[in-house]
Protein backbone atom coordinates (compact mmCIF):
# COMPACT_ATOMS: atom_id res chain seq x y z
CA UNK A 1 0.00 0.00 0.00
CA UNK A 2 1.27 3.47 -0.49
CA UNK A 3 2.11 5.65 1.69
CA UNK A 4 -0.66 8.88 1.75
CA UNK A 5 2.18 11.04 3.19
CA UNK A 6 4.26 11.45 0.73
CA UNK A 7 1.12 12.42 -1.98
CA UNK A 8 -0.30 15.20 0.80
CA UNK A 9 3.40 16.43 1.11
CA UNK A 10 3.35 17.25 -2.38
CA UNK A 11 -0.16 18.48 -3.22
CA UNK A 12 1.30 20.99 -0.23
CA UNK A 13 4.44 21.83 -2.24
CA UNK A 14 2.48 22.00 -5.73
CA UNK A 15 -0.36 24.33 -4.56
CA UNK A 16 2.79 26.64 -3.08
CA UNK A 17 4.24 26.47 -6.28
CA UNK A 18 0.93 27.62 -7.95
CA UNK A 19 0.20 30.53 -5.44
CA UNK A 20 3.79 31.89 -6.07
CA UNK A 21 3.55 31.56 -9.91
CA UNK A 22 0.51 33.23 -9.63
CA UNK A 23 1.95 35.78 -7.60
CA UNK A 24 4.72 36.35 -9.87
CA UNK A 25 2.93 36.50 -13.33
CA UNK A 26 0.20 38.92 -11.54
CA UNK A 27 3.51 41.50 -11.83
CA UNK A 28 4.49 42.67 -15.33
CA UNK A 29 8.49 42.26 -15.11
CA UNK A 30 9.12 45.48 -17.04
CA UNK A 31 12.34 47.03 -18.61
CA UNK A 32 12.94 50.42 -17.03
CA UNK A 33 15.72 52.67 -19.43
CA UNK A 34 17.50 55.18 -17.56
CA UNK A 35 19.96 57.45 -18.47
CA UNK A 36 23.63 57.01 -17.47
CA UNK A 37 24.28 59.59 -14.73
CA UNK A 38 20.50 60.44 -13.33
CA UNK A 39 18.71 59.73 -10.14
CA UNK A 40 16.26 57.09 -10.17
CA UNK A 41 13.22 56.93 -8.03
CA UNK A 42 11.24 53.56 -7.85
CA UNK A 43 7.72 53.34 -5.85
CA UNK A 44 6.97 49.91 -4.63
CA UNK A 45 3.79 49.21 -6.56
CA UNK A 46 0.85 50.48 -4.50
CA UNK A 47 2.16 50.78 -1.07
CA UNK A 48 2.03 53.68 1.34
CA UNK A 49 5.37 55.98 1.78
CA UNK A 50 5.42 54.97 5.00
CA UNK A 51 5.30 51.59 4.72
CA UNK A 52 7.53 48.70 5.44
CA UNK A 53 9.27 46.86 2.59
CA UNK A 54 12.58 45.22 1.81
CA UNK A 55 14.28 46.05 -1.89
CA UNK A 56 16.46 43.13 -3.41
CA UNK A 57 18.31 43.77 -6.60
CA UNK A 58 19.30 40.31 -8.28
CA UNK A 59 18.06 38.75 -5.47
CA UNK A 60 20.16 40.80 -2.50
CA UNK A 61 18.54 42.84 0.09
CA UNK A 62 19.50 46.61 -0.68
CA UNK A 63 21.32 48.74 2.36
CA UNK A 64 17.89 50.60 4.23
CA UNK A 65 20.15 53.89 3.73
CA UNK A 66 18.92 53.56 -0.32
CA UNK A 67 15.54 54.33 0.65
CA UNK A 68 13.24 57.09 1.33
CA UNK A 69 10.02 55.69 2.91
CA UNK A 70 9.06 52.86 0.92
CA UNK A 71 11.03 54.38 -2.25
CA UNK A 72 14.43 53.32 -3.64
CA UNK A 73 16.25 55.60 -4.23
CA UNK A 74 19.49 55.53 -6.81
CA UNK A 75 21.75 58.89 -7.25
CA UNK A 76 24.11 59.31 -10.02
CA UNK A 77 22.84 56.16 -11.54
CA UNK A 78 26.06 53.85 -13.44
CA UNK A 79 26.12 50.75 -15.90
CA UNK A 80 26.66 48.98 -12.50
CA UNK A 81 23.35 49.75 -11.45
CA UNK A 82 21.42 47.77 -13.98
CA UNK A 83 19.74 44.68 -12.77
CA UNK A 84 16.46 43.49 -11.57
CA UNK A 85 15.10 45.15 -8.82
CA UNK A 86 12.26 43.41 -6.17
CA UNK A 87 10.13 45.25 -3.84
CA UNK A 88 8.72 43.21 -1.02
CA UNK A 89 5.90 43.78 1.46
CA UNK A 90 7.76 43.94 4.80
CA UNK A 91 5.67 41.37 7.22
CA UNK A 92 4.34 38.78 4.40
CA UNK A 93 7.36 39.17 1.92
CA UNK A 94 4.92 39.60 -0.42
CA UNK A 95 6.11 40.62 -3.98
CA UNK A 96 4.69 44.11 -4.58
CA UNK A 97 6.59 45.43 -7.38
CA UNK A 98 9.59 44.41 -9.77
CA UNK A 99 11.68 45.72 -12.52
CA UNK A 100 14.12 45.29 -14.64
CA UNK A 101 16.98 48.65 -14.31
CA UNK A 102 18.79 49.35 -17.62
CA UNK A 103 21.26 51.97 -17.66
CA UNK A 104 21.99 53.49 -21.08
CA UNK A 105 22.66 56.49 -23.12
CA UNK A 106 20.68 58.18 -26.07
CA UNK A 107 22.28 57.16 -29.00
CA UNK A 108 24.81 59.79 -30.68
CA UNK A 109 24.84 60.47 -34.33
CA UNK A 110 25.57 57.18 -36.33
CA UNK A 111 28.67 57.27 -38.57
CA UNK A 112 26.72 55.84 -42.03
CA UNK A 113 28.89 55.16 -44.96
CA UNK A 114 28.37 54.00 -48.79
CA UNK A 115 30.83 52.41 -51.05
CA UNK A 116 30.23 50.65 -54.24
CA UNK A 117 32.71 47.81 -55.11
CA UNK A 118 30.59 46.38 -57.72
CA UNK A 119 29.35 48.95 -59.79
CA UNK A 120 27.60 49.21 -61.91
CA UNK A 121 25.67 46.32 -59.89
CA UNK A 122 25.36 48.41 -56.96
CA UNK A 123 26.45 50.17 -53.81
CA UNK A 124 26.11 49.22 -49.72
CA UNK A 125 25.82 51.10 -47.16
CA UNK A 126 27.47 50.64 -43.35
CA UNK A 127 27.01 52.58 -40.18
CA UNK A 128 28.06 52.16 -36.88
CA UNK A 129 27.35 54.31 -33.28
CA UNK A 130 30.66 56.64 -32.25
CA UNK A 131 29.82 55.49 -29.00
CA UNK A 132 28.14 52.32 -26.94
CA UNK A 133 24.58 53.28 -25.54
CA UNK A 134 24.51 49.97 -23.18
CA UNK A 135 20.95 49.43 -24.46
CA UNK A 136 19.18 47.90 -27.38
CA UNK A 137 18.86 50.45 -30.51
CA UNK A 138 17.18 49.90 -33.40
CA UNK A 139 18.62 51.14 -37.34
CA UNK A 140 15.81 52.50 -39.84
CA UNK A 141 17.83 53.35 -43.48
CA UNK A 142 15.95 55.46 -46.69
CA UNK A 143 17.40 55.65 -49.58
CA UNK A 144 16.69 58.19 -52.36
CA UNK A 145 17.29 58.47 -55.80
CA UNK A 146 15.76 61.94 -56.42
CA UNK A 147 11.93 60.97 -55.82
CA UNK A 148 12.67 57.50 -55.94
CA UNK A 149 12.64 55.26 -52.85
CA UNK A 150 15.32 52.61 -52.93
CA UNK A 151 15.19 49.37 -51.16
CA UNK A 152 18.25 48.72 -48.58
CA UNK A 153 18.01 44.36 -48.36
CA UNK A 154 19.87 43.85 -45.24
CA UNK A 155 22.28 41.23 -44.62
CA UNK A 156 22.29 38.75 -42.26
CA UNK A 157 25.41 39.23 -40.70
CA UNK A 158 27.23 41.93 -40.37
CA UNK A 159 24.11 43.72 -39.55
CA UNK A 160 24.99 46.73 -39.82
CA UNK A 161 24.96 46.95 -43.79
CA UNK A 162 22.59 46.34 -46.03
CA UNK A 163 22.63 46.27 -50.29
CA UNK A 164 21.06 48.87 -53.21
CA UNK A 165 20.85 48.18 -56.44
CA UNK A 166 21.40 50.59 -58.90
CA UNK A 167 17.73 51.49 -60.90
CA UNK A 168 19.43 53.63 -62.98
CA UNK A 169 23.47 54.65 -64.39
CA UNK A 170 25.34 57.52 -65.41
CA UNK A 171 22.63 59.56 -63.32
CA UNK A 172 23.95 63.02 -62.43
CA UNK A 173 20.92 63.00 -59.83
CA UNK A 174 22.30 62.41 -56.40
CA UNK A 175 21.42 60.15 -53.75
CA UNK A 176 20.08 60.60 -50.40
CA UNK A 177 20.73 58.60 -47.85
CA UNK A 178 19.15 58.77 -44.10
CA UNK A 179 20.09 56.65 -41.39
CA UNK A 180 18.10 56.48 -37.66
CA UNK A 181 18.90 55.72 -34.87
CA UNK A 182 15.97 55.36 -31.88
CA UNK A 183 16.46 53.45 -28.36
CA UNK A 184 14.25 53.56 -25.58
CA UNK A 185 16.60 56.76 -24.28
CA UNK A 186 16.31 59.02 -27.62
CA UNK A 187 16.96 58.92 -31.30
CA UNK A 188 19.38 60.22 -33.70
CA UNK A 189 20.09 60.31 -37.46
CA UNK A 190 22.46 60.90 -40.05
CA UNK A 191 22.20 62.14 -43.85
CA UNK A 192 24.34 61.89 -46.29
CA UNK A 193 23.92 62.39 -50.13
CA UNK A 194 26.37 61.68 -52.93
CA UNK A 195 26.60 61.24 -56.53
CA UNK A 196 26.75 57.83 -58.17
CA UNK A 197 30.71 58.06 -58.92
CA UNK A 198 31.57 59.43 -55.80
CA UNK A 199 31.28 56.07 -53.79
CA UNK A 200 32.87 53.87 -56.29
CA UNK A 201 36.07 52.37 -54.64
CA UNK A 202 36.74 48.99 -55.79
CA UNK A 203 38.12 46.35 -53.29
CA UNK A 204 42.12 45.82 -53.79
CA UNK A 205 43.62 43.73 -57.02
CA UNK A 206 43.91 40.13 -56.31
CA UNK A 207 46.90 37.75 -56.82
CA UNK A 208 49.37 40.04 -56.55
CA UNK A 209 52.62 38.40 -57.19
CA UNK A 210 56.46 39.83 -57.10
CA UNK A 211 58.87 37.16 -58.10
CA UNK A 212 62.69 37.56 -59.36
CA UNK A 213 63.50 37.91 -62.85
CA UNK A 214 65.84 35.18 -64.34
CA UNK A 215 69.24 36.42 -65.11
CA UNK A 216 68.32 40.25 -63.81
CA UNK A 217 69.03 39.52 -60.19
CA UNK A 218 68.24 43.53 -59.53
CA UNK A 219 64.69 43.07 -60.72
CA UNK A 220 61.23 42.29 -59.52
CA UNK A 221 58.23 40.75 -62.04
CA UNK A 222 54.98 42.03 -60.35
CA UNK A 223 51.59 40.44 -61.19
CA UNK A 224 48.46 41.11 -60.18
CA UNK A 225 44.81 40.97 -61.43
CA UNK A 226 41.76 42.40 -60.79
CA UNK A 227 39.64 42.89 -57.65
CA UNK A 228 36.97 39.62 -58.55
CA UNK A 229 34.39 41.85 -57.37
CA UNK A 230 34.72 44.09 -60.38
CA UNK A 231 32.15 42.87 -62.40
CA UNK A 232 32.90 44.40 -65.82
CA UNK A 233 36.29 45.67 -65.95
CA UNK A 234 36.22 45.83 -69.75
CA UNK A 235 33.81 49.29 -69.59
CA UNK A 236 35.17 50.25 -66.59
CA UNK A 237 38.80 49.67 -66.35
CA UNK A 238 40.77 50.14 -63.28
CA UNK A 239 43.94 51.87 -63.03
CA UNK A 240 46.38 50.84 -60.57
CA UNK A 241 49.54 52.45 -58.40
CA UNK A 242 52.64 50.52 -57.55
CA UNK A 243 54.73 51.51 -54.97
CA UNK A 244 58.10 50.02 -53.84
CA UNK A 245 61.32 50.37 -52.19
CA UNK A 246 64.49 48.71 -51.73
CA UNK A 247 65.64 47.37 -48.36
CA UNK A 248 68.42 50.30 -47.44
CA UNK A 249 65.95 53.03 -48.08
CA UNK A 250 63.21 54.94 -47.16
CA UNK A 251 61.53 56.78 -49.43
CA UNK A 252 59.01 54.81 -51.76
CA UNK A 253 59.11 54.83 -55.32
CA UNK A 254 55.50 55.26 -57.05
CA UNK A 255 54.47 53.91 -60.44
CA UNK A 256 51.26 55.05 -61.29
CA UNK A 257 48.86 54.70 -63.86
CA UNK A 258 49.06 51.21 -64.80
CA UNK A 259 46.33 49.10 -66.56
CA UNK A 260 45.52 45.67 -66.25
CA UNK A 261 47.02 45.75 -69.93
CA UNK A 262 50.27 46.13 -68.11
CA UNK A 263 50.02 43.24 -66.05
CA UNK A 264 54.00 43.22 -66.12
CA UNK A 265 55.88 45.72 -64.37
CA UNK A 266 59.39 45.50 -63.72
CA UNK A 267 60.50 47.33 -61.08
CA UNK A 268 64.11 47.38 -59.05
CA UNK A 269 64.52 44.87 -56.50
CA UNK A 270 63.27 45.06 -52.84
CA UNK A 271 60.23 45.30 -51.20
CA UNK A 272 57.66 45.74 -53.53
CA UNK A 273 54.23 46.75 -52.40
CA UNK A 274 50.82 46.95 -54.57
CA UNK A 275 48.46 49.39 -52.66
CA UNK A 276 45.28 51.14 -53.50
CA UNK A 277 45.18 54.62 -54.18
CA UNK A 278 43.00 57.02 -52.90
CA UNK A 279 42.27 59.70 -54.87
CA UNK A 280 38.69 60.92 -55.70
CA UNK A 281 36.53 57.23 -56.50
CA UNK A 282 35.83 58.67 -60.00
CA UNK A 283 39.66 58.24 -60.82
CA UNK A 284 39.30 54.67 -61.04
CA UNK A 285 37.18 55.27 -64.01
CA UNK A 286 38.70 55.95 -67.24
CA UNK B 1 40.27 40.32 -80.35
CA UNK B 2 39.82 39.74 -84.55
CA UNK B 3 40.31 36.27 -85.42
CA UNK B 4 41.19 35.16 -89.05
CA UNK B 5 37.68 34.37 -89.95
CA UNK B 6 36.25 38.00 -89.38
CA UNK B 7 35.54 39.56 -92.36
CA UNK B 8 37.36 43.29 -93.36
CA UNK B 9 33.98 45.07 -92.48
CA UNK B 10 34.21 43.48 -89.53
CA UNK B 11 37.68 44.32 -88.74
CA UNK B 12 36.92 47.62 -89.21
CA UNK B 13 34.03 48.21 -86.95
CA UNK B 14 36.44 46.79 -84.53
CA UNK B 15 38.74 49.49 -85.24
CA UNK B 16 36.44 51.74 -85.13
CA UNK B 17 34.62 50.75 -82.30
CA UNK B 18 38.62 50.79 -80.59
CA UNK B 19 39.27 54.36 -82.00
CA UNK B 20 36.28 55.53 -80.72
CA UNK B 21 36.73 54.16 -77.01
CA UNK B 22 39.67 55.56 -76.85
CA UNK B 23 38.78 59.07 -77.78
CA UNK B 24 35.94 58.79 -75.26
CA UNK B 25 38.65 58.13 -72.59
CA UNK B 26 40.58 60.95 -73.68
CA UNK B 27 37.60 62.96 -73.29
CA UNK B 28 36.47 61.88 -69.71
CA UNK B 29 40.20 62.36 -68.86
CA UNK B 30 40.28 66.18 -69.95
CA UNK B 31 36.51 66.68 -68.92
CA UNK B 32 37.59 65.60 -65.41
CA UNK B 33 40.25 68.01 -65.52
CA UNK B 34 38.22 70.98 -66.58
CA UNK B 35 35.30 70.25 -64.13
CA UNK B 36 37.67 71.18 -61.32
CA UNK B 37 38.97 74.43 -63.12
CA UNK B 38 36.10 75.20 -63.57
CA UNK B 39 34.18 74.97 -60.67
CA UNK B 40 37.58 76.57 -59.21
CA UNK B 41 37.42 79.21 -61.89
CA UNK B 42 33.45 80.11 -61.35
CA UNK B 43 33.55 79.82 -57.32
CA UNK B 44 31.34 76.93 -57.31
CA UNK B 45 30.54 73.52 -55.02
CA UNK B 46 30.34 70.95 -56.63
CA UNK B 47 27.33 69.56 -54.24
CA UNK B 48 25.70 72.31 -55.41
CA UNK B 49 22.26 71.22 -56.84
CA UNK B 50 21.66 71.54 -60.96
CA UNK B 51 18.46 69.65 -60.80
CA UNK B 52 16.47 72.82 -62.02
CA UNK B 53 19.10 73.23 -64.84
CA UNK B 54 17.26 71.91 -67.78
CA UNK B 55 18.01 71.43 -71.73
CA UNK B 56 20.83 69.23 -71.04
CA UNK B 57 21.26 65.70 -72.61
CA UNK B 58 21.00 62.95 -69.59
CA UNK B 59 23.01 60.17 -69.64
CA UNK B 60 20.96 58.53 -67.12
CA UNK B 61 19.86 55.08 -68.02
CA UNK B 62 17.59 52.70 -66.52
CA UNK B 63 19.39 49.08 -65.45
CA UNK B 64 17.70 46.52 -67.20
CA UNK B 65 16.49 48.23 -70.16
CA UNK B 66 16.64 47.07 -73.65
CA UNK B 67 18.28 48.84 -76.48
CA UNK B 68 19.42 48.20 -80.13
CA UNK B 69 22.98 48.50 -81.30
CA UNK B 70 21.07 51.73 -83.52
CA UNK B 71 19.46 53.02 -80.87
CA UNK B 72 22.30 53.06 -78.50
CA UNK B 73 24.89 54.51 -80.99
CA UNK B 74 22.13 56.53 -81.81
CA UNK B 75 21.64 58.35 -78.31
CA UNK B 76 25.20 58.80 -78.18
CA UNK B 77 25.37 60.70 -81.54
CA UNK B 78 22.30 62.98 -80.41
CA UNK B 79 24.00 63.72 -77.07
CA UNK B 80 27.35 64.26 -78.50
CA UNK B 81 25.72 66.28 -81.03
CA UNK B 82 23.61 68.44 -78.47
CA UNK B 83 26.83 69.10 -76.20
CA UNK B 84 28.83 70.31 -79.60
CA UNK B 85 25.72 73.42 -79.36
CA UNK B 86 26.15 73.24 -75.57
CA UNK B 87 30.04 74.01 -75.17
CA UNK B 88 30.12 76.09 -77.86
CA UNK B 89 27.59 78.12 -75.41
CA UNK B 90 29.56 77.63 -72.69
CA UNK B 91 33.14 79.13 -73.77
CA UNK B 92 30.93 82.17 -75.48
CA UNK B 93 30.03 83.16 -72.56
CA UNK B 94 33.37 82.68 -70.88
CA UNK B 95 34.61 84.35 -73.04
CA UNK B 96 32.43 87.40 -73.30
CA UNK B 97 31.04 87.37 -69.86
CA UNK B 98 32.22 85.14 -66.90
CA UNK B 99 36.16 84.68 -67.40
CA UNK B 100 37.11 87.42 -70.61
CA UNK B 101 40.70 87.36 -69.74
CA UNK B 102 41.34 83.62 -68.90
CA UNK B 103 42.40 82.23 -72.71
CA UNK B 104 44.40 78.98 -70.74
CA UNK B 105 40.84 78.07 -69.60
CA UNK B 106 39.33 78.88 -72.87
CA UNK B 107 41.56 77.00 -74.93
CA UNK B 108 40.70 73.82 -72.89
CA UNK B 109 37.23 74.42 -73.23
CA UNK B 110 37.80 74.47 -77.06
CA UNK B 111 40.03 71.32 -76.95
CA UNK B 112 37.14 69.33 -75.86
CA UNK B 113 34.86 70.98 -77.68
CA UNK B 114 37.02 69.16 -80.81
CA UNK B 115 36.94 66.35 -79.63
CA UNK B 116 33.87 65.95 -79.09
CA UNK B 117 32.61 67.11 -82.51
CA UNK B 118 35.34 64.38 -83.65
CA UNK B 119 33.49 61.79 -81.35
CA UNK B 120 30.35 62.84 -82.75
CA UNK B 121 31.41 62.21 -86.69
CA UNK B 122 33.14 58.98 -85.58
CA UNK B 123 29.82 57.74 -84.06
CA UNK B 124 28.20 58.88 -87.24
CA UNK B 125 31.00 57.04 -89.37
CA UNK B 126 30.14 53.75 -87.25
CA UNK B 127 26.71 53.63 -87.26
CA UNK B 128 27.06 54.43 -91.23
CA UNK B 129 29.09 51.05 -91.34
CA UNK B 130 27.05 48.93 -89.66
CA UNK B 131 24.08 49.99 -91.88
CA UNK B 132 22.01 52.31 -89.77
CA UNK B 133 20.88 55.77 -90.78
CA UNK B 134 22.35 58.88 -89.17
CA UNK B 135 19.65 60.06 -86.67
CA UNK B 136 18.62 63.48 -87.63
CA UNK B 137 19.80 66.69 -86.12
CA UNK B 138 17.36 67.26 -83.39
CA UNK B 139 16.49 71.22 -83.54
CA UNK B 140 17.82 73.60 -80.26
CA UNK B 141 15.89 74.56 -77.78
CA UNK B 142 14.05 77.66 -77.40
CA UNK B 143 15.35 78.90 -74.70
CA UNK B 144 17.38 82.12 -75.12
CA UNK B 145 20.56 82.25 -73.73
CA UNK B 146 21.01 85.86 -73.67
CA UNK B 147 18.34 86.16 -70.98
CA UNK B 148 20.28 84.00 -68.33
CA UNK B 149 21.84 85.72 -65.12
CA UNK B 150 25.80 85.36 -64.74
CA UNK B 151 24.55 82.81 -62.32
CA UNK B 152 22.44 80.91 -64.26
CA UNK B 153 25.51 80.42 -67.08
CA UNK B 154 27.68 79.44 -64.44
CA UNK B 155 25.36 76.28 -63.01
CA UNK B 156 24.27 75.33 -66.49
CA UNK B 157 27.86 75.53 -67.65
CA UNK B 158 28.86 72.95 -64.66
CA UNK B 159 25.52 70.93 -65.42
CA UNK B 160 27.18 70.83 -69.21
CA UNK B 161 30.37 69.51 -67.83
CA UNK B 162 28.78 67.01 -65.32
CA UNK B 163 26.77 65.57 -67.72
CA UNK B 164 29.24 65.33 -70.64
CA UNK B 165 31.48 63.29 -68.03
CA UNK B 166 28.71 60.63 -66.78
CA UNK B 167 28.29 60.30 -70.95
CA UNK B 168 31.61 59.21 -71.57
CA UNK B 169 31.94 56.49 -68.76
CA UNK B 170 28.24 55.62 -70.30
CA UNK B 171 29.31 55.72 -73.89
CA UNK B 172 32.12 53.34 -73.36
CA UNK B 173 29.75 51.11 -71.36
CA UNK B 174 27.83 51.23 -74.95
CA UNK B 175 30.80 50.70 -76.91
CA UNK B 176 32.12 47.86 -75.34
CA UNK B 177 28.28 46.03 -75.96
CA UNK B 178 28.47 47.29 -79.46
CA UNK B 179 31.25 45.29 -79.71
CA UNK B 180 30.30 41.98 -77.84
CA UNK B 181 26.83 41.99 -79.69
CA UNK B 182 28.39 42.18 -82.80
CA UNK B 183 31.43 39.40 -81.77
CA UNK B 184 28.45 37.48 -80.79
CA UNK B 185 26.14 37.79 -83.32
CA UNK B 186 29.04 37.37 -86.15
CA UNK B 187 28.30 39.98 -88.00
CA UNK B 188 28.46 43.83 -87.83
CA UNK B 189 25.25 44.69 -88.70
CA UNK B 190 23.52 44.55 -85.26
CA UNK B 191 19.65 45.36 -84.95
CA UNK B 192 18.15 43.01 -82.34
CA UNK B 193 17.72 44.24 -78.58
CA UNK B 194 20.12 43.58 -76.00
CA UNK B 195 20.11 43.16 -72.52
CA UNK B 196 21.94 45.94 -70.45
Amino acid sequence: MANPVPSACCVVFAAVVMVYAQKHSQLDTHVQYERLGTDVTMQCGAMDWDAAVTWTVNGTDIDESHLNGSRLVLRNVELTHSGQYACYEGSSWHLKYQTYLKVGTSPKEPVLMCRSNNYPKGFYCSWHLPSPTYIPNAFNITVMHGPRDLVCEKDAFPKNRCHIRYLQLFSTVKYKVTLTVTNALGRNATTITFDEFAIVKPDPPENVVAKPVSNNPRRLEVRWQNPSSWPDPESFPLKFFLRYRPLILDQWQHVSDLSIAFTEGQVVGGVVVLYRHKPAASSYLL
Amino acid sequence: MASAEQSPVTLQHHNLCSRVILLTRKIRSDVASLLESYVERQGLDRTISLDLVDGVPGAAVEQGGELTVAERLGANLQAYRAFQALLGEVLEQQRSHLTPLDTDFHASIQSVLLQVAALAYQLEELLALLGHGRPAWEAAGPEDPGRRSFFEMKLRGLKVLQELAHWTVRSVRDLRQVVKHSQGSGTAHGGQAQKE
